[in-house]
């Protein structure tokens, strides 16, 4: 198996779970967001969650860097290739987006 | 490129990829003991994340502040790996061993690395563990010798988890089995 269809197989397969597809958008909406807003979000038990982050950061989508403030703090931002990812995956609908809200902008106007 | 339904186009992309790879997609958790267990597990995920799985390793992969006993439990009975290996080479994993054997959902994933001699078929010391083991191979199978000792050429942990999670993408894509 090449390199690249090895990268694509981890990371469409563990984007294919509807909570890791939540936090992995999470991650994207607000970069270095912290593990307890991600459980607190995704409404499971914070083991589940820590499973689920776990798995995009093993299919290289996400990376989580630690910040020490009295307890470590887990804060997860989405790496070169979770970024290109969800660039393909959901670039068009923002384009669609921006210009819907353009056209509706025109219409009010 | 646009997609205006990514959840159902995800299915289609991994389909596509698990197609040209002629394997399914497989998630695994490797547990064991830490130090030099823990770099073997690390060298066995590099081999497995080449064949297009995901490979968890609870010290690497989980947030520090998650308590790894309540994580490994809830995502064991909850998540949605595919095979669980426990390599049972410490005091903390045969601990391990005990609180999991008879957790049905994860009885059916767990893949159980015993090290040789004390295999319950296998070996030839037997330890206070072989009755749990031998009772775990008559439930659900999947207790493996690893290693040097007892009556047979056991394979390594590394080959073992390594034949064993490749087999098992190829006939899980073979036969679209549904493991979860």
């Amino acid at each position: 198996m090449s390199p690249e269809l090895g990268r694509q197989l981890r990371a469409y397969g563990a984007l294919d779970n509807a909570l890791r597809l939540r936090a992995y958008r999470m991650i994207h909406d607000a970069p270095g967001v912290s593990f307890n807003e991600i459980v607190r979000k995704l409404d499971v038990a914070s083991g589940l969650a820590a499973y689920h982050v776990g798995v995009l950061k093993s299919a290289g989508l996400v990376n989580v860097r630690y910040v020490r403030s009295g307890m470590a703090v887990s804060r997860y931002e989405l790496t070169d290739l979770g970024a290109q990812i969800f660039e393909n995956l959901f670039g068009g609908r923002r384009l669609r987006l921006k210009h819907l809200a353009a056209t509706t902008s025109k219409v009010l106007a | 490129m646009t997609n205006p339904h990514p959840g159902r186009d995800i299915g289609t992309l991994r389909a596509q990829a698990e197609a040209r790879a002629s394997s399914a997609y497989v998630t695994v958790v490797l547990l064991g003991k830490g130090g030099d267990g823990l770099e073997e597990r690390r060298q066995i995920a590099r081999l497995l994340e080449r064949g297009g799985m995901n490979v968890v390793i609870p010290e690497d992969d989980l947030p520090r502040e998650q308590s790894a006993s309540l994580a490994e439990e809830e995502m064991l009975l909850h998540g949605d790996a595919d095979l669980v290996f426990l390599n049972v080479d410490s005091w903390g994993t045969a601990t391990e061993f005990g609180q999991l054997h008879d957790r049905e959902p994860v009885g059916r994933k767990l893949r159980v690395l015993v090290p040789a001699p004390y295999h319950p078929l296998y070996g030839d010391k037997g330890g206070y563990l072989t009755d749990l083991y031998l009772t775990h191979l008559a439930v659900f199978g999947h207790v493996y010798a690893v290693g040097m000792g007892g009556r047979i050429a056991a394979p390594t942990a590394q080959e073992a988890v390594v034949r064993l999670a490749e087999r098992f993408s190829e006939a899980k894509r073979a036969q679209r089995w549904v493991t979860k």
